[in-house]
């Protein structure tokens, strides 16, 4: 382009628009043959990311015919005003409500019990690392196993926990269809299967920590638990950044355990709110994109937190 | 300074022995299933962990019960991971070069628009990409869960990552020795990053071979032959007339593959999750 402005006069200048055009034929080649490498890759995430992230948006302002509605279906998921005609806002707060329990049960459990555990393995008894490798296992294995195994421990009757309890003449407990079991046995299914994954990054964080510090504290008769307190936690606050936000969008997306476990019940008390979507998935997509959209929205804005104050701190 | 030794002796003792009660709690429900998953009957003897009466009639009803064509879910398991983690690993192996070692113009901006992608959750796109794979016909078949997780970000970063240590020395010198982009690709950045291939392969072979939401949405009403592992397990979990002998040895059957290779990849596996924690 920038060739053509030049008048073209002499030979001179015609080999040079000639080396010119060559070049650039070169360089578009070699362009176009790296951007060719990325493409495969660009056009399945275009087509299976970006076109379903739009068109989900776009499903959720569309209604029953299909005619655009603008926020009709927010609306009537968000407000009470439409509970006479439809369950939408019930079933949303009811998911969301169930869903925030979790949420607030499970990411305390989730963070103290595999830091409990990491400070014991970076104590490195004898074993440790088979006990590491035994404690990490039941992450590896897919939720509807690990469910199947569970249910049978937790059935009533024939369940293993149960047969003991009879054996000790002890009251049944059901634990699968009455409250507050039915969240106790979703939680602890819950920790015995992920809690592997940050015990494993909470001990990569200790394990970088210097062993001399600790020596230091304790010649000054400093306790184990006061050393952990005052060093081990304040040098291991980044690590615990990420697994707590790592945690909290992990436990907004529960579906599996209760999905699999209680079917949501006794009662709905357990039905949470990605179960919500499932349910309207098929039958009314418009209503289900609305409610992950929505879902979707909060975790946006918890990993936007963490970015501004990883800045934040960074700027510091 | 004896003393100090005295502490710390201490202190490796009440770990282990808390870390070995731990150890015993986490795996006694395992223990219990295996052992129940050989019990000849199950119901009258739910408690022990070995059974009183040892028989492998679970595994033969199990694998002969038509309603749960276990080896066929196996099958179909095995097909869609590892036909998913090949192609993922070509796909994003590319891109990881493309984005991390070739220079072409808009990289940095397209990078950066697939960077700020990995903030919005999975969920979001759960509904329109059922609509999608209607649209291609493709909801009920392995292409349905094949397709749409080969444009992850996630592993391609650290491909990217990997590619963009290896010395800038050895580029040159394949280049000056007349190698192309592709063969400079395939004969040097590929085999210096064998082990980080490992990682990426493995890890996407265990979040397939586990993954429950998106096949359990996609294979919606598909033929029973059809389910991939996890969701056949969940079928004989929705079914109550089976024993606890019967679907503990479903259960086992379901974990054994991935305890295999957990056994034998099980540092490079921890090493692999550990590191995930480092991106502060």
């Amino acid at each position: 382009m920038i060739s053509l402005k030049k008048p073209i006069g002499n030979t001179d200048e015609k080999t040079d628009k000639k080396t010119f055009v060559l070049t650039l034929a070169k360089k578009s080649g070699k362009q176009l043959s790296a951007m060719a490498f990325a493409l495969p890759f660009l056009l399945i995430f275009a087509m299976f990311f970006f076109y379903p992230f739009f068109n989900g948006i776009r499903i959720s302002f569309l209604n029953r015919q299909g005619e655009f509605v603008w926020f009709q279906n927010y609306q009537r998921i968000l407000s009470s005003a439409f509970d006479d005609v439809f369950t939408y806002h019930k079933d949303f707060l009811n998911g969301l409500g169930n869903t925030l329990l979790f949420v607030v049960i499970s990411v305390p459990c989730l963070i103290v019990v595999p830091l409990i555990v990491a400070l014991l393995l970076d104590i490195q008894p004898k074993g440790y690392k088979v006990f590491r490798a035994i404690l990490f296992m039941p992450t590896v294995f897919s939720i509807s196993s690990v469910v199947l195994m569970w249910k049978q421990i937790l059935q009533v009757e024939t369940g293993f926990i149960n047969s003991f309890f009879k054996l000790l003449n002890w009251r049944q407990i059901d634990f699968l269809g009455s409250q507050p079991w039915a969240w106790i046995s979703i939680l602890i299914v819950t920790i015995w299967w992920t809690m592997g994954t940050n015990m494993v990054i909470l001990g990569a964080g200790l394990k970088n920590i210097d062993k001399s510090i600790y020596e230091a504290a304790e010649m000054d008769g400093a306790s184990y638990l006061r050393t952990v307190w005052s060093i081990t936690l304040p040098m291991l606050v980044g690590q615990l950044v990420v697994v707590f936000v790592m945690t909290l969008l992990a436990s907004f997306n529960i579906y599996g355990q209760p999905s699999l476990l209680t079917a949501g019940g006794p009662n709905r008390s357990t039905q949470v709110l990605l179960m919500v979507v499932l349910n309207h998935l098929y039958d009314r997509p418009w209503i289900a994109s609305s409610m992950s959209l929505l879902l979707g929205l909060i975790m946006i804005a918890i990993s936007l937190t963490q970015a501004m104050l990883i800045k934040l701190k960074g700027r510091k | 300074m004896t003393k100090l030794k005295l502490v710390k002796e201490r202190k490796k003792i009440v770990s282990f022995v808390l870390l070995l009660l731990l150890c015993i709690a986490f795996t006694v429900p395992l223990l219990w299933a295996f052992g129940t998953s050989f019990k000849k009957n199950a119901l009258t003897d739910p408690i022990s962990i070995f059974p009183k009466e040892f028989s492998f009639k679970n595994y033969v009803a199990l694998f002969s019960n038509e309603n749960a064509p276990v080896l066929r879910w196996f099958g179909n398991s095995i097909f869609v991971s590892g036909v998913h983690t090949v192609l993922y690993l070509i796909v994003a192996s590319l891109a990881g070069y493309a984005f991390g070692v070739l220079k072409w113009k808009g990289r940095n901006l397209v990078f950066w628009l697939l960077l700020s992608t990995a903030m919005i959750p999975g969920i979001i796109n759960l509904v329109s990409l059922y609509q999608l794979t209607k649209t291609l016909s493709i909801n009920g078949t392995a292409l349905a869960l094949i397709l749409p997780g080969l444009g992850g970000v996630l592993y391609m970063f650290l491909l990217r990552q990997n590619f963009m240590m290896v010395p800038k020395e050895l580029i040159e010198a394949a280049k000056l020795d007349g190698c192309t982009s592709f063969g400079i690709f395939i004969r040097v950045i590929v085999p210096l990053s064998t082990s980080t291939f490992m990682v990426v392969a493995m890890m996407t072979f265990i979040n397939s071979w586990n993954d429950y939401l998106w096949p359990s949405v996609a294979l919606a009403g598909a033929d029973v032959n059809k389910l991939t592992l996890p969701l056949g397990i969940a079928k004989l979990l929705g079914d109550n007339n089976m024993d606890n002998g019967l679907t503990m040895a479903g259960a086992i059957v379901s974990m054994l593959p991935t305890i295999i290779v957990y056994l034998f990849l099980q540092n490079r596996i921890i090493e692999s999750v550990a590191n995930s924690g480092s991106k502060e």
